[in-house]
């Protein structure tokens, strides 16, 4: 059995030589494969972000302007088809307007 | 050569020649020499502090590598608000203990698999310095790194409270709690 200081003072010994020039390059490959790692995620991110974009675009008619073909509709009326008593009643309501 | 560090800083090349984006360069050009200093001034310490924590040549390397990768990291948001040293050192504790977590971590995985024999596994070759290893392996992340910058390092208490942001109190009752676990260990460990 050793006592904890010369438990301590092995451990002090003196580290293990180290190869400092490869354990550079291999920092410097690491960065670099993390830099292009992010640069693919930022890319799969705006590509994600087109596809939703594009697929929200083409599915809701609120968002592609499909409700102008009900807003054309209204417009395209003849003022005689919208100039009616409904309508008058709406613009006379005191509750609606 | 070591890529530049990355500030977040963009230019095209119809805008190299603006002011701001010559002085953003400089910079970068900056900031990649003094990662290169950093690592020529600082390797040995960190190896230093590295070889005392963990002891077979993988573990030392890998640990080598993820503290100066952590350093071209934080090396834009270092302010120099204390020295270069003490900020490695720091940076070094911390990545030491979380190193040791995940090392710890993947090594359950890896003896859960094994005992399912789901992947077969080879017992790492013990030699004198891994066996130096073993009683320290009975502390936490934490208590081994406060064990070795207290007893080996030989730093003074608050200093290592400042280095690892804990309350001195805790330094202290943890050092104390991990010599005792320390000392029973080494009774068991005769060959040592």
């Amino acid at each position: 059995m050793i006592s904890y200081e010369e438990y301590v003072k092995k451990i002090k010994a003196g580290p293990a030589p180290a190869e400092f020039d490869g354990m550079y390059r291999a920092i410097g490959r690491k960065i670099a494969d993390r830099q292009k790692l992010r640069a693919r995620e930022a890319l799969a991110g705006v590509v994600a972000i087109l596809v939703i974009g594009f697929a929200a675009y083409f599915s809701y008619p609120v968002l592609s302007g499909g409700n102008g073909q009900l807003l054309s509709y209204v417009f395209d009326q003849q003022p005689e088809v919208t100039d009616g008593p409904v309508i008058d009643y709406v613009f006379s309501d005191p509750g609606t307007f | 050569m070591i890529p530049l560090v990355d500030y977040g800083f963009k230019c095209g090349p119809e805008l190299f020649f603006r002011r701001s984006c010559l002085t953003g360069y400089i910079i970068m050009y900056m900031a990649q020499l003094d990662f290169e200093s950093v690592y020529a001034e600082h390797k040995g310490n960190v190896w230093k502090l590295v070889s005392r924590y963990v002891f077979s040549r993988e573990d030392r390397e890998d640990l080598f590598q993820e503290v100066f990768l952590n350093v071209h990291k934080a090396l834009p948001r270092f302010r120099g608000e204390s020295s270069v040293g003490t900020w490695l050192y720091r940076i070094t504790a911390n990545s030491a203990v979380n190193y040791l977590k995940q090392r710890d971590r993947h090594r359950q995985v890896v003896k859960v698999l094994s005992s399912l024999r789901i992947i077969d596994t080879e017992e790492p070759p013990v030699t004198s310095e891994t066996a130096l290893e073993k009683p320290l392996a009975r502390l936490n992340p934490r208590q081994r790194m406060i064990v070795v910058l207290a007893d080996v390092e030989e730093k003074k208490l608050d200093e290592i409270s400042e280095l690892m942001g804990l309350p001195l109190g805790t330094v202290k009752s943890t050092l104390h709690r991990a010599r005792e676990i320390l000392k029973k260990e080494l009774i068991k460990h005769d060959q040592l």
